[in-house]
């Protein structure tokens, strides 16, 4: 089959998203499909973009295509006879963000009047697929109360789950991420003010804006955290990637409210190794169990200091968090086989 | 810099086109510009075009990069405050092929409403760029006549030039391309039922549809060529082209009115000759008649006249093979000046 992944980005942003659909694209091909990515710039502001953006995915064609598999708003939006989703994200400040400090489209009559076309137009459109998953729980849970539609979880697994690897556990917490203030690096560095053991912190990821990785260093400077905190401040490689998770103490994922569990989490259970989460961090939540597979705590800098030391004061109970969190992956049923199947059958 | 290169795809259709943006994106990255491609679906189905153009121009993408690079008709709707085009062509249905045989779209009154929106919108949005560079004379020349706008020619560079080879000249003339009607295969294969020589042609591409390919199958059947032509009707691997290239007599191009082709480039780094046709479009600016090849009409007994004198003097073929590849170094066809105009 001709398959396109077709996707919305923001040119020279790398995310999860974008890994998730390279792993899907080289999965079509080893199944024997023929794939290509088609990635349609996105922007959001100010707030009349989105109507726009919406209307240029809608105009476009997708033709010399047999499936369209459409990840994100409002790429789904594009016209296609066989369209199958796997939705990534509706445009949440339209609807579990509105009315928090994140809604961005102000509350205006025009305010009023885009997010009731986003609403209408997914309500319209999102129907038009020939099937609907989502990538986790809490996605198919909005588009359920907002939109009335019924769809099936199905959970992105990670590409090349085999390179994951434990070593031993050394002295460090992993915290693997795009560094953007959703993701709340700094919290994760403010917490190692209060650790009173000898655990350290290392923190990868490209930086969305120079800004964010300076204001995470001052962070580390203002505080004199310097030994304790390490930061990697760019891309780094799969390699070395799975390297410093297979000598972690264990890994360290506080995002704010996202949708999905993230890669970090499949690739620390993948790694034997526990994950540390916040009990506002959304779809983590789904995979990590609270003292079985790791540690559910408030966004707090003490809290997250005191699990910190309690990996490292045990490492026993930490490998076994981690083994726990493996054996969870595999009774979820997160394979390539089961996304073949239900995307490409 | 930030660059971003966008550009029109058909899905799953490589070509020139395809491979001009690949190649442009990784050269920048050398030069160390962050650069991204961004290739939008287009179909060009008349009743359709219009409203995709709308959805190209709806696209904000100002803010992104410093530097916006269009390649492919109609990407360069696109707005940025600084723009520059290197326009493959343009939509040659509602230009030079309107009308004539060549033309796909039939002149109905609304073809013709769509035909008058799309060049206002051309005359609009290209005169929009900083700077307008074509692939070819050609192109730039239909650019001066149909839209009055004017244009430098850049033409574009190989990627790995330095791969190519030049072997023994073997006994076939060699026409790698995409499969399809404008490419003429089946004009070639025609002209082998003259030829008088020992030469053989082989074709290699993919075809556009399956079609394609049987119907210049059946060409070959039906004259009993089997055993002067042969046909390799897949995409070829880049190394098994440069051993077909290297071991050739020469290499054949005659599609018909085409923007460019890197055919001839790849033919002249492997220093072989080209036969085209004196309506080959672009082909005909690189190849020199009696120089570096042969311009011939578009009729099977003067390609076969040209296939034949090929055959039967090697050592002119040998020579003119080797006048083509001199004739590139003269025309300063690089990489390094691609991106000098471009980013400069």
């Amino acid at each position: 089959m001709k398959i396109a992944i077709v996707n919305v980005c923001i040119p020279f942003i790398y995310g999860g998203a974008e890994f998730l659909a390279d792993s899907l694209k080289n999965k079509l091909i080893e199944y024997g499909h023929q794939a290509i990515i088609v990635k349609i710039p996105f922007k959001w502001y100010p707030p009349q973009r989105i109507i726009e953006h919406m209307l240029a995915c809608r105009l476009l064609r997708c033709e010399n295509v047999d499936r369209v598999i459409a990840l994100k708003f409002p790429a789904y939006y594009i016209k296609h006879p066989d369209k199958i989703l796997w939705l990534l994200h509706q445009h949440r400040q339209a609807y579990d963000l509105w009315g928090t400090p994140y809604q961005d489209i102000p509350s205006t009559p025009d305010g009023l009047r885009i997010r009731q076309t986003i609403i209408q137009s997914d309500n319209a459109f999102i129907k038009e697929a020939k099937k609907i998953y989502t990538n986790s729980d809490v996605v198919s849970g909005r588009l359920k109360r907002f939109n009335g539609i019924d769809s099936e979880v199905l959970y992105p697994p990670l590409m090349d789950a085999e390179k994951f690897r434990c070593s031993e556990f050394g002295d460090y917490l992993f915290y693997p991420s795009r560094i953007i203030l959703g993701k709340r690096q700094y919290l994760a560095v403010e917490s190692m003010k209060y650790t009173r053991s000898g655990a350290k912190l290392i923190v990868a990821g490209h930086p969305d804006t120079p800004e964010q990785l300076e204001y995470i260093k001052s962070i580390i400077e203002k505080n004199h955290l310097q030994s304790k905190v390490k930061i990697i401040g760019h891309w780094i490689s799969q390699e070395e990637k799975s390297d410093l998770y297979a000598n972690a103490l264990g890994c360290i994922y506080i995002p704010y409210d996202e949708d999905s569990y993230g890669y970090v989490s499949l690739e620390a259970y993948q790694s034997g190794k526990p994950v540390i989460t916040c009990s506002d961090s959304g779809g983590t939540l789904a995979v990590v169990e609270n003292d079985i597979t790791g540690y559910v705590v408030p966004p707090e800098p003490q809290a997250l200091a005191e699990t910190i030391d309690k990996l490292y004061f045990d490492k026993v109970q930490s490998a076994r968090l981690g083994q726990a969190g493996r054996e969870k992956l595999s009774t979820m049923n997160i394979t390539w086989e089961r996304v073949m199947r239900c995307l490409a059958a | 810099m930030k660059i971003l290169i966008v550009s029109t795809i058909v899905p799953f259709i490589k070509g020139g086109g395809t491979f001009i943006v690949d190649w442009l994106d990784q050269i920048l990255k050398k030069y160390g510009h962050e650069s991204e491609v961004i290739k939008i679906p287009f179909h060009s189905y008349a009743p359709e075009m219009v409203e995709q153009m709308l959805a190209l121009r709806l696209l904000d993408v100002k803010d992104y990069a410093d530097l916006l690079i269009a390649v492919r008709y109609p990407s360069y709707v696109i707005d940025h405050p600084n723009k520059v085009l290197w326009l493959l062509h343009q939509f040659r249905q509602i230009y030079d092929l309107w009308g004539t045989p060549h033309g796909d779209i039939p002149c109905t009154p609304e073809n013709q409403q769509v035909r008058e929106t799309i060049i206002q919108s051309d005359n609009l949005y290209l005169r929009q760029a900083k700077k307008i560079y074509t692939i070819s004379k050609v192109v730039s020349g239909r650019l001066k006549r149909y839209n009055d706008i004017d244009s430098e020619v850049l033409y574009p560079p190989l990627m790995d030039a330095q791969k190519y080879r030049c072997q023994e000249a073997g006994d076939y003339l060699f026409y790698p391309s995409r499969i399809t009607t404008p490419k003429r295969q089946y004009l070639a294969i025609e002209s082998m039922k003259y030829t008088r020589s020992k030469a053989k042609l082989i074709i290699a591409g993919s075809p556009d549809t399956p079609e394609q390919l049987d119907h210049i199958n059946s060409i070959v059947e039906k004259n009993h060529l089997q055993n002067k032509v042969k046909i390799i009707g897949n995409w070829i691997s880049q190394d098994e082209k440069i051993d077909l290239f290297a071991n050739a007599l020469g290499c054949l191009f005659i599609p018909y009115e085409e923007d460019y082709g890197y055919v001839t480039l790849e033919a002249y780094y492997s220093r072989k000759p080209v036969i085209t046709c004196s309506d080959s479009g672009g082909v005909v600016e690189l190849v020199e008649d009696g120089v570096t090849g042969k311009i011939v009409p578009p009729e099977p007994k003067a390609i076969a006249e040209a296939i034949d004198s090929l055959f039967f003097n090697r050592a002119q073929a040998a020579k003119l093979g080797q006048a083509g590849y001199q004739k590139l170094s003269s025309m300063n066809i690089s990489w390094d000046r691609v991106v000098e105009k471009i980013t400069g």
